[in-house]
């Protein structure tokens, strides 16, 4: 029997060069830190760079429905972070860039989560792996065992290049201009670990896509992106610039309509140097590339890009990589082969190949969508589908933004096999890219900024959907729903038809589980454009708002009317007759389900919250106010919609006095309405002393009111900047809601 | 660091695995972290994968031990896994995992609304969740069965039973045994809690 530490001996030989003595860096960056000779804050982001995350309660403290409680962790006070117990059990990222993974090693992480995790292997929505639960002494040889099989958990988390995703059927498309996976594979090695890349005030996200009309890498929304385009012959890229999702989602802008492929990476690396100069570093909620583009304007940072460019040293990896990506070609495992029409097809065959197989571009093969529950699998499944993997079509995998695993270059004539042995190990689900297959973050099932259960509501749509017969309609059945925990939108809500994230409310006296509405997000077109706010629903009522919306839409939808015209048409005040309903909330002694989460068996919280008599009374008479202030949000983003950008500026100014004048008003009865006074007593009383600060995003919310105030009403609206203050608006009051919450919960335990 | 492995599961089947209602495991494991002491060590979270087929189910999450009514492999048990160091011989820690995994099936049997949950004793799996410590090959049945066997003795009238390998090389190490049966969870927890002391 082997030791433990032979890891470390048997694997190191196997590895890059690097990669071998960096994680022996890190093992002893982590003994240190037991010792206390690394201060927490830098080892938290040593950890964070390495693809070590913190999770859910791992500062030690959980609300078990009745409480906040301690976890007492056998290490006591040691920390890996601050407020990050040691001992707390955390995520470990893995990179798969543009998705590509092999059978070996799809077999090595199934290993690495069956020995040091629970068992699962998460896909996340940036074509990642996730392991959960994972004790930061066991991310050591987690690393070792997949730096041996050439994948790394390097920079997948911190204030770096993230993963960089790629279009999953990139190489076998329809509408490609060409496979940009050699491309989106140079960058990712010519940037990792780039010393131009050391110095971002908050992460990069990079996508690669093929063409501009179909969903593929989802450039628009990324801090980067490049999508393929060929002229005169030559491959080159458009280069977008500044997109983003989050509390605050940009359309990203086109930075060059045209680079030849030989000019991406110095571009990319100029982009990185002018992001790392001159980005935001102290303020993290306005670090991203996107605020410092907002704040120059696309065509400055082009400029500095450009001279960025200019003085760059030459480095030969530029386009060194670029004969190989011109002779770029998949390896199939198999010969095409046709189906045979007259062969006996498996049951249940026909309805997943109707929505989870599509022809390549290359006659006799398919690709095959592996629809994941939740994004999840087991390690057993996993080396079922490796298996899998090496019989019909070798290396030719990918993971997916929705949560997938595509198999690419299956001959057709395997198509019923494939789907037989997919059938063997639970992976042989119909529905993929259907509104069964829903999109969620992690939430609050293991993420420490979740608000609400994604995962729990995702879970329970699924299963109401494929219950549901109305889904059979053709047009309700391509619509995509995703849900995110939170407003920092991982589960991409924004670009889902029908989307949505986590908040909450308190009703009298209790908090209970909410989720904003999204509707009407553009999945095509690279992210083409975000959906829109229509309203706080409580969650137990979400799957009634997808039937709603779902059949109306179905029966009221005009002749070749899409769901996001249908959306526009009908406008933020129609919805918010449609589902108007919906908002209303049974009393607590009257339905207590109300007030627990999905998939959850506890009283809801965001934290410690006690009920006591005067804090019910305060926050009743703050909830009118702030209900009026939701009025008025409403009619900013009505405005909006017709076109009145003034006026939707005008309203969501005041909802945010109205909100902040709520506030003040709990500490001053008679407080005065005048904006000035409302906005310095605000400041004063809550921004100044931090007691409106959440600890994950500061006072970030409170910003736009200030500088909305400070500046006055625009003398030419930008429709742009009018809808993120829209947005804005309503995160504001959201976060004024929050800090009752928080209040009501201090006021309660003092009591 | 021991160089014996940390992670070591058991697993003892169902008696009835058709009529599982997994969600139901959900509000029991919630209301044994806000108790305490139900089971032994830190419990910290409930994790919720019963939408995974053949997957881990809902599990209780722990710092020292998850448990969980599992579906590997589809047959529903009652599974408990180690995942700190535990103290003594391999027999004695196989031992202790056996008796953990036998505790929390005595937990579930006390819970009236998941009456599912009741285990048979004349099964168990034991697996060795360290590919570098122990690979399913025979070499390591031949090296480790024995150990694992003499755990076992006391759920066999003190005999250590035959035991069955499962899976190829690239599954962690893992064995299966029939039992005699003892005649009901308390026995079988003290006779091993009495071999693990000894």
């Amino acid at each position: 029997m082997s030791s433990r530490a032979d890891w470390r001996d048997r694997l190191n030989p196997q590895m890059e060069p690097g990669l071998a003595e960096e994680i022996d860096v890190f093992e002893a960056q982590l003994e240190l830190r037991q010792q206390d000779r690394i201060d927490e804050r830098v080892f938290a982001e040593t950890r964070l760079r390495r693809g070590a995350y913190g999770q859910r309660y791992d500062n030690g403290l959980r609300h078990d429905g009745t409480g906040q409680k301690q976890l007492p962790y056998p290490a006591g006070r040691l920390t890996k972070g601050p407020e990050t117990m040691w001992d707390a059990p955390g995520m470990l990222r893995i990179k798969l860039p543009y998705g590509g993974i092999t059978p070996d090693q799809l077999d090595v992480i199934a290993e690495s989560a069956e020995e040091h995790s629970d068992g699962i292997l998460h896909i996340t929505t940036r074509q990642d792996v996730q392991l959960h639960f994972v004790h930061l002494e066991d991310t050591v040889t987690v690393m070792r065992r997949i730096g041996a099989v050439g994948i790394t958990t390097r920079e997948a988390c911190g204030n770096g290049v993230r993963n960089i995703t790629g279009c999953p059927v990139a190489g076998v498309c329809h509408t490609e201009a060409f496979d940009v996976t050699p491309y989106a594979d140079a960058m990712f090695r010519f940037l990792l670990g780039h010393p131009d890349c050391q110095d971002f005030g908050r992460k990069f996200k990079i996508a690669f896509s093929g063409c501009a009309g179909e969903a593929c890498g989802l450039v628009m929304m990324h801090d980067f992106g490049a999508i393929a385009q060929v002229r005169d012959g030559v491959r080159g890229f458009s280069l977008w610039v500044g997109g983003g999702l989050g509390t605050t989602p940009q359309q990203a802008k086109l930075l060059y309509d045209w680079v030849p492929a030989s000019d991406l990476l110095p571009v990319a690396q100029a982009v990185g140097r002018v992001f790392g100069r001159l980005g935001e570093k102290k303020n993290r909620n306005r670090a991203r590339i996107k605020f410092l583009i907002t704040k120059l304007g696309v065509d400055e940072f082009r400029g500095l890009v450009d001279a960025e460019r200019a003085i760059l040293p030459h480095d030969d990896r530029w386009t060194s990589f670029l004969p190989g990506a011109e002779a770029w070609a998949d390896n199939p495992r198999k010969a095409p082969a046709p189906r045979d029409p007259s062969a006996e097809l498996p049951e249940g065959y026909a309805e997943w190949a109707r929505t989870n197989v599509q022809a390549q571009r290359q006659a006799g093969y398919s690709v095959a969508t592996v629809a994941l529950p939740l994004g999840d699998l087991t390690s057993e499944q996993a080396r079922g589908l490796s298996d899998i993997a090496r019989l019909h079509v070798g290396d030719n995998i990918r993971t997916t933004v929705e949560q997938n695993v595509v198999l690419r270059y299956v001959p057709d004539a395997e198509l019923p096999a494939l789907y037989q042995a997919l059938a063997g190990i639970g992976l042989a689900s119909a529905g993929a890219g259907t509104i069964l297959d829903i999109t969620a973050c992690p939430g609050t099932d293991t993420c420490k900024l979740g608000i609400s259960s994604s995962r729990g509501l995702a879970g329970e749509l699924r299963t109401r959907l494929a219950a549901a017969s109305y889904i059979g309609d053709a047009s309700i059945e391509g619509l995509r729903i995703k849900v995110s925990g939170c407003f920092n939108s991982c589960g991409q809500h924004h670009v889902a038809d029908i989307g949505f994230f986590g908040n909450n409310r308190k009703i009298n006296g209790y908090s209970v589980p909410h989720f904003q509405v999204v509707l009407g997000g553009r999945w095509r077109e690279n992210a083409g454009s975000y959906g829109m706010p229509v309203g706080a629903i409580p969650s137990k009522r979400i799957p009634e708002v997808v039937e709603k919306i779902t059949t109306t839409f179905a029966s009221e939808r005009h002749e070749g009317e899409t769901f996001q015209d249908w959306i526009a048409r009908l406008g933020k005040k129609e919805i918010g007759v449609l589902l108007a309903d919906l908002k209303a909330i049974p009393g607590y002694d009257e339905d207590r389900s109300f007030y627990v989460d999905w998939a959850d068996a506890r009283e809801y919280s965001v934290g410690d919250i006690g009920v006591g008599e005067c804090a019910g009374e305060v926050i009743s008479r703050t909830e009118l106010f702030l209900t009026e202030a939701e009025g008025t949000a409403f009619d900013a983003q009505v405005a909006l919609e017709d076109g009145d950008l003034a006026r939707a500026d005008d309203l969501s100014y005041r909802a945010m006095l109205q909100a902040a004048w709520a506030l003040v008003r709990t500490e001053q009865f008679d407080a005065s309405g005048d904006p000035d006074d409302v906005v310095r007593e605000f400041k004063q009383r809550f921004y100044d002393t931090e007691r409106f600060f959440d600890r994950f995003s500061g006072g970030k919310f409170a910003r736009p009111l200030f500088v909305r105030h400070a500046e006055g009403a625009p003398s030419d609206p930008d429709a742009e900047q009018v809808r993120i203050l829209a947005d804005e608006t309503q995160l504001f009051i959201d976060a004024v809601h929050q800090y009752e919450i928080r209040q009501a919960g201090a006021t309660g335990a003092s009591v | 660091m021991s160089d014996f492995p940390a992670r070591i599961s058991a697993k003892f089947f169902l008696r009835d695995g058709g009529d599982v209602d997994a969600p139901a495991l959900i509000p029991v494991f919630h209301e044994w972290i806000r108790r305490g002491g139900v089971v032994s060590g830190l419990v910290i979270d409930v994790a919720d994968y019963h939408h995974v087929p053949d997957g881990p189910g809902v599990m209780l999450i722990g710092h020292e031990w998850d448990r969980a009514v599992d579906f590997t492999g589809g047959r529903a048990g009652v599974l408990s896994v180690s995942k700190r160091d535990l103290d003594g011989s391999l027999s004695e820690r196989v031992a202790a995992v056996v008796a953990d995994a036998l505790a929390a099936a005595s937990a579930l049997a006390g819970e009236p609304s998941v009456p599912w949950a009741r285990v048979g004793l004349d099964e168990v799996e034991v697996t060795i969740l360290d590919r570098l410590f122990a690979p399913n090959t025979p070499e390591s049945l031949e090296a480790i069965g024995p150990e694992i066997a003499a755990a076992l003795a006391p759920l066999n009238d003190g005999a250590g039973p035959g035991l069955e390998q499962v899976g190829d090389t690239r599954r962690p190490f893992k064995v299966r045994a029939s039992l005699a049966g003892a005649p009901d969870l308390a026995a079988a927890l003290e006779g091993l809690r009495a071999s693990a002391v000894a």
